[in-house]
């Protein structure tokens, strides 16, 4: 009733005072007025009446009765105021008056109340609307889907509109901080804004102040001290008032909003009430909106999580997703820079993804060198770092598998941006980022290492596959390089000499640097400027440097620098024993170091490599050598074509040309009378090369090469300095000398119409051509040259044979004469002989004894001339050399038995004693019994005959000598002078007229027997005096019975050579092998000193002194004493055919091979008379080989079979079944190979015996697949009779052995 | 002297009779053919004792007539002296493989001649 209160004061004083004023009139007025002042009453009671209605109204006529007795009792004496009626109708109306002016007064107050309450409950329902629109608007402001702070404004602005005020202000809590934090303003000035904008005001202080009652603020009245918003401030911006209502939800104190105005207002009740509401429900709205962005947030973070999650597995290669990732964070995380970090060792680091503008952390880092990031590794949780210098810093570790493996790095530039909640979502995210780097290192891993693996494999493939080192080393370059995950890989050779290497091959990856692109192929480096390369080498081991080492020598840094890279690989590269270069991994990206795994990978594939280079250099080699091999080959086989040097050189060069495309080549020969390079051979020659060069005038390549007998390569013609030979359209050219010793006889001059056409290799070949082409060139020359000479020798040679051959026919004839002779002198004498003794016999009929005496006459002339006609056939067979001796093993006391027996009957008839005298012990001898026995009865014979009855003659045999029996027939008969001791072993010669009578005999025996014993290395002599007897002795050699088998054991070899030296080797060689050499060193005597030791071989030089060897030759072979010896010549001029025609045994060219000697020695002084014939099958189609082999072979016991083609050979081995096979390798249709594999599965052939005769070189491949299948192998140019005896010899020897073997 | 019947194969007349004297003397019966198809058919037809057969003989050589001999069932044991030359090992060596039981050089020993015939009739095989 507030209003009751105010509105009586006013009447009240106006009551009062009009009542005041009535009785002071009264008391002064009633004296002059009487009673009728009491009517003046009227007005305070009216007054009364008004001032409190109707019963102020009643009260003032109460008053005023009451002031009308007192009147009457002080001025009317006696007079009682109840007596009188004036009176009392007076103060009867004036009561009346009062109560009907009370009335009045009561009714108009009950009007005026009603009416007032009216306006009221009017405005109040004005307010009310007013506050729910406010409200309303408000509401629907916080309820419309903006942002926090755009819906804060609004809501502000709002307010300030409904309530009427300038401007307001919105607080919100921080936080993080508890502490006010301008959110939203409105209408007020921005200076002002700006320094209100952080009042250092928490949450619970303005509860407090709220709750205390602080609503409303004065600015004028209230002092900076009580007041948290420096009144001065707002003062200065003209506001005065302050509204403010806390911004509240569920009892939490989210912020402040507070209204501003520029009028000094009151506020009312409502205002704060409905500024109280508005706080709340802006505080709802904060909490639905935090809650709200909150949830946004955690949607949002969810969403970029799983964005980030997806982002980070969808692919396995995280480098570059990780930069997109952190894009991601940046909308979950708020930063400026960010940094992933990865841990590599305990201590160590580096960054593989970085956003912003400065990196929270360098490229490398270490743990010591961030504090933070060893905090985070340590605590294994996030940190928020302490804000500096207006920063914030968030660091959350990476853990994959209970391991931290890297870190976050958040930074943001401004301070208390980090809270909990983001540390939890960069934490989360964290994890994330983690869990997809270990996939993605599994993952890379697992690739790498089937990347690695697959790439060694294509690698090795591919290695394994080129054979070309060219192709192979940017190979290497290019895998190394991908698979160490370099920028740039280069492979250096090391030459032989250790001291330069080559860029042999290069690789810049995509990654690399514009310096690192540069090509480097081809440069050459001393190794000395290459220190880090020199130490791998040296070590032979991987070496890796980088530029953050800290103890990098300067001038690997130096050299790291200035090949702009942070890292550097080097491994060597080994072949074998033998460093070979050297691989180098740059990496310009990272300061990196290689893993073990990817050194050992680098090491794999560098092994790999060198295995490779080594099969390419083999391969090479092999190509190269084959391309020689075919070359020269052809060239051989042009040669072999011909024999003239021009059509030789010309094939040659042909043959070269083929070789070598587009390429024109020039042979030119030395000539040396007129001192001139001449064009001997060429192909596509031009210019100069086609006139002859003077060696001395002229100029050019040719010539000097020529000069100097040194190679000489000109890679370009035009490029170098020797302009002046210049030929249109030569580029580059190489020539090489053609060298026989150091004499130059040519050159051999290649040219091509490009440049750097011809390599070193080419130099190479070309100069083992040349060379080869020289020794073609010499022989052609010497050929030419010996081949006058030889036309000459054999026309000599032809004429000695034609010669020879009528010799030989006369010889023949003769034998044939003889042979028919003795025949036809045979036959009648059977006759004489046969039926004289059928007389004597008496088979037909008795004779008287006169006719028994003439029949004995005729018998005993029969046997004569029998015994005569023998001994002539002997002699001539002897003379003839047919005689052949059947040596056996004789047992000398049966024989000499034997002997005895026979001549018994002749020796009793003429009454003679026959004494036998056989020494004990007798070795057995190896002679032809029926031949000793021979001698033996023909000096027993002669002993008889030449003694008179009853003499006495004597057999004896004793072992002379360790070498020789001495058989001895001595006699006491008429004995022989001296001087005929000689003449008596000579033909048809008797020592004397007078003896003839008492002998017979054709005077041929002793000679007869002479020559038995010469033959069998013995000699024979004769003692005896005129009339004292004699004694006719000989020796023989017991050393050929020294071996049953008739070894050439000790048998005496004279060997004629005037090089003492040679002579001793040969003597050596003869020790040796058992023989008893005897040396002679000149060419006169040989004759008699060949008579004198009676040698079972003589071996013959040609150039000696005195005579020459053909002489001596010629005079062995016409002695009777010496013809049978074989004589082998042994020369150093090739000319066998001269020396068979002079009757040579064998022939051997100087320096003769032991084992060839051995061979002869063996042959001839080991004579096979029962040989039987061994068959040799020859597939050759050359039949002038066949003819060479046969002629060869003439005379032996080997016969040839011809075939002149593979399937030839095959067809005639498997009919013949040939001894032994020689096989040419080249032939037409099925070739020698395919022949030897026919004749090895064919049961027939498989056991006989193949030697390969070839004329063209055999690989070891080829030598390989015939070693198990051929017995032996034989060069065709290698081809001698020597060598061919000696082969069949060897192959006789194993094949017995081998028969021995299976019987 | 139990008269067996001699075969002798001989082209030289006066070696034929050399031969037949010095047998008959002996007391053989002796048979004659002068050259290798007569001796093959005397043979076969008469089946001598024993054949002393030349090898020097025209038309059919000795060396054949004495492997066709040597070949046929009838003749086959037959022992036949191949009539050589002087130490002709080649003549011997050919003769013996021919099939020849053995030789009879020439000159001819007239007085070695039975007894070595004898010899080889008693070295037969008794049938």
């Amino acid at each position: 009733m507030d209003t009751g209160i105010q509105l009586p004061s006013q009447k009240s004083i106006l009551a009062i005072g009009s009542w005041t004023l009535y009785l002071l009139l009264l008391d002064i007025l009633y004296p002059f007025l009487g009673m009728s002042v009491a009517v003046l009453a009227l007005v305070p009671v009216v007054a009364m009446g008004w001032a409190w209605g109707t019963l102020g109204g009643l009260i003032g006529g109460a008053l005023a009765f009451l002031s009308g007795m007192w009147l009457l009792l002080i001025y009317g004496g006696d007079l009682s105021p109840l007596g009188d009626p004036a009176y009392l109708v007076s103060a009867a109306l004036i009561i009346l008056v009062g109560l009907t002016t009370g009335r009045l007064r009561d009714l108009a107050a009950r009007a005026e109340r009603e009416l007032s309450e009216r306006e009221k409950a009017e405005a109040a329902q004005q307010r009310r609307h007013m506050e729910l629109t406010t409200l309303h608007a408000i509401s629907q402001t916080l309820a419309s889907p903006l942002e926090l702070d755009d819906l804060l404004h609004e809501a502000l602005t709002r307010t300030i509109q409904a309530m009427g005020f300038t401007g307001g202000l919105i607080y919100l809590v921080d936080e993080r901080t508890g502490r006010l934090t301008l959110t939203s303003h409105s209408g007020l000035p921005a200076p002002l804004v700006e320094q209100v904008a952080d009042p250092d005001i928490d949450a619970a202080t303005c509860a407090a102040l709220y709750s205390q009652g602080q609503g409303q603020r004065h600015f004028e009245t209230c002092s900076e001290d009580d007041c948290h918003l420096r009144p001065a401030l707002f003062r200065e911006a003209g506001l005065r008032s302050c509204l403010w209502a806390l911004l509240i939800s569920q009892n939490d104190v989210l912020g402040v909003i507070a209204l501003f105005d520029s009028a000094s207002r009151s506020v009312s009740g409502w205002e704060h009430a409905l500024l109280a509401s508005i706080g709340r429900q802006i505080g709802m709205a904060v909490e639905r909106a935090i809650l709200f962005q909150n949830i946004v947030q955690e949607r949002e973070a969810a969403r970029i999580l799983l964005h980030t999650a997806r982002i980070l597995s969808s692919t396995l290669q995280i480098d570059k997703l990780l930069d997109r990732a952190l894009d991601e964070l940046r909308r979950l995380v708020p930063y400026d820079d960010a940094a992933i970090g990865i841990l590599q060792q305990e201590q160590r680091g580096w960054v593989v993804a970085a956003r912003g503008e400065t990196a929270p952390l360098p490229r490398e880092f270490t743990l010591s060198g961030h504090p933070l990031v060893r905090r985070v590794v340590r605590e294994r949780e996030p940190v928020i770092a302490p804000d500096e210098r207006g920063r914030s810093r968030l660091g959350v570790p990476l853990i994959a598998k209970d391991k931290v493996i890297g870190v976050l790095l958040l930074t943001a530039r401004r301070a208390r941006v980090y809270d909990r909640r983001q540390a939890h979502l960069a934490l989360t995210f964290a994890h994330q980022v983690a869990m997809a780097i270990e996939n993605s290192r599994l993952y890379e891993q697992t690739r790498a290492q089937l990347h690695e693996v697959t790439l060694l494999h294509s690698v090795t493939a591919a290695l394994s596959s080129t054979l070309d080192a060219d192709q192979l080393l940017p190979y290497v370059a290019h895998s190394l390089c991908e698979m160490l995950n370099g920028t740039r890989a280069e492979v250096y050779r090391l030459n032989r000499q250790a001291e330069v290497v080559v860029i042999a091959a290069e690789y810049a990856a995509s990654a690399a640097t514009e310096r690192e692109r540069q090509r480097h192929l081809g440069e050459v480096h001393l190794l000395d400027d290459l220190p880090a390369v020199a130490e791998a080498l040296a070590r032979r081991r991987p070496l890796h440097f980088r530029l953050t080492d800290p103890d990098l020598a300067p001038a690997l840094r130096e050299w790291l620098t200035s090949r702009d890279a942070q890292a550097v690989l080097l491994l060597p590269l080994e072949l074998g024993e033998r460093v070979i270069g050297c691989a180098l991994v740059w990496d310009s990206q990272t300061a990196r170091s290689f893993t073990d795994g990817e050194v050992a990978t680098g090491q794999t594939l560098l092994h790999q490599a060198a295995t490779a280079l080594e099969n390419a250099r083999l391969f090479a080699e092999s190509r190269r050598q084959l391309r020689e091999l075919q070359l020269l080959h052809d060239v051989s086989w042009a040669a072999s074509t011909s024999l003239r040097l021009e059509e030789t050189m010309q094939a040659a060069v042909e043959a070269l040309a083929a070789e070598l495309q587009d390429t024109s080549v020039a042979l030119m020969l030395v000539d040396q009378e007129s001192e001139t390079l001449r064009l001997v051979a060429g192909v596509g020659v031009a210019g100069e090369k086609v006139r002859p060069l003077h060696l001395r005038r002229d100029e050019g390549i040719a010539v000097w090469v020529a000069r100097h007998g040194r190679p000489l390569l000109i890679p370009d013609v035009q490029a170098g300095h020797r302009r002046g030979s210049i030929v249109s359209d030569i580029r580059s050219e190489l020539c090489v000398p053609m060298l026989v010793g150091q004499q130059v006889i040519g050159v051999l001059d290649i040219e091509s119409p490009h440049p750097d056409a011809f390599s070193r290799n080419d130099q190479r070949l070309l100069t083992t051509l040349a060379s080869n082409l020289a020794i073609l060139v010499e022989r052609a020359r010497l050929f030419e040259e010996v081949e006058a000479a030889r036309a000459e020798l054999q026309e000599r040679a032809v004429a000695l044979e034609r010669a020879n051959a009528r010799l030989r026919e006369l010889d023949r004839l003769k034998d044939q004469f003889l042979a028919n002779m003795s025949h036809e002198l045979r036959t009648p004498l059977n006759s004489i002989i046969g039926f004289s003794e059928v007389l004597l016999d008496g088979l037909v009929g008795e004779i008287n004894p006169e006719q028994r005496e003439c029949v004995e006459d005729i018998h005993f002339s029969g046997l004569h001339l029998m015994e005569i006609i023998n001994d002539i056939l002997d002699l001539s067979k002897i003379e003839a050399g047919r005689m052949k001796l059947r040596l056996d093993t004789l047992d000398v006391p049966a024989l000499l038995e034997e002997v005895r027996a026979t001549v018994l009957a002749l020796i009793e008839e003429k009454g003679q004693t026959l004494t036998l005298e056989v020494a004990d012990d007798l070795p057995p001898v190896v002679a032809d019994r029926i031949r000793i026995r021979q001698v033996l009865l023909n000096l027993l014979s002669n002993a008889n005959k030449f003694t008179p009855p009853g003499g006495q003659i004597t057999l004896s045999c004793r072992q002379e000598s360790p070498d020789a029996l001495l058989f001895s027939v001595s006699d006491t008969g008429i004995g022989i002078r001296p001087e005929d001791h000689e003449i008596v072993f000579e033909e048809f010669r008797q020592v004397d007229g007078s003896a003839t009578r008492e002998t017979e005999g054709a005077g041929l025996g002793l000679a007869i027997s002479k020559r038995l014993v010469e033959m069998h290395g013995g000699r024979i002599w004769v003692e005896s005096e005129l009339g004292h007897g004699a004694t006719f002795s000989f020796l023989l050699p017991v050393s050929k019975s020294a071996m049953p088998s008739g070894s050439p054991r000790h048998a005496t070899v004279l060997v004629v050579e005037d090089d003492r030296q040679f002579s001793n080797l040969l003597a050596f060689y003869l020790r040796r092998e058992g023989y008893r050499p005897v040396q002679h060193f000149n060419g006169r005597g040989v004759v008699e000193r060949a008579c004198e030791v009676q040698p079972a071989l003589i071996t013959l030089d040609v150039m000696l002194p005195g005579q020459d060897g053909w002489a001596v030759l010629r005079d062995l072979k016409s002695n009777p004493r010496t013809k049978e010896i074989p004589v082998l010549v042994i020369s150093v001029l090739e000319n066998s055919a001269l020396a068979f025609s002079l009757g040579a045994t064998d022939y051997l060219v100087k320096p003769a091979r032991r084992d060839d000697l051995y061979a002869i020695l063996h042959r001839l002084t080991n004579p096979q008379p029962s040989a039987p014939e061994s068959t040799i099958l020859v597939v050759d189609d050359d039949s002038e080989f066949i003819r060479l082999v046969e002629g060869m072979l003439q005379g032996t016991s080997y016969r040839v079979i011809p075939a002149y083609s593979g399937e030839e050979g095959l067809a005639r081995a498997r009919a013949t079944l040939p001894d032994i096979i020689f096989l040419d390798l080249i032939l037409p249709g099925m070739n020698g190979f395919q022949v030897l594999e026919a004749l090895r599965t064919d049961p027939l052939t498989a056991d006989t015996p193949i030697v390969v005769v070839t004329s063209r070189d055999i690989t070891a491949a080829e030598r390989e697949l015939l070693n198990d299948h051929i017995q032996g192998m034989m060069p065709k140019t290698a081809l001698t009779p020597q060598s061919l005896l000696a082969e069949l010899c060897h192959l006789e020897r194993a094949i017995s052995s081998h028969r021995i073997e299976e019987d | 002297m139990a008269g067996e019947t001699v075969l002798v194969v001989e082209d030289n007349k006066m070696n034929r009779k050399l031969v037949i004297t010095v047998l008959k003397a002996h007391g053989y019966r002796v048979l004659t053919a002068v050259d290798g198809a007569e001796g093959i058919a005397t043979a076969l037809r008469e089946r001598p004792d024993i054949i002393l057969m030349d090898l020097q003989l025209p038309q059919v050589n000795g060396y054949d007539a004495i492997r066709i001999l040597k070949s046929r069932p009838e003749t086959a044991h037959i022992p036949i002296l191949a009539i050589t030359a002087h130490a002709m090992d080649d003549e011997r060596k050919r003769a013996h493989e021919a099939g020849c039981d053995g030789y009879i050089t020439k000159p001819i020993n007239t007085r070695a001649l039975s007894p070595l015939i004898r010899r080889h009739l008693d070295a037969r095989t008794p049938e």
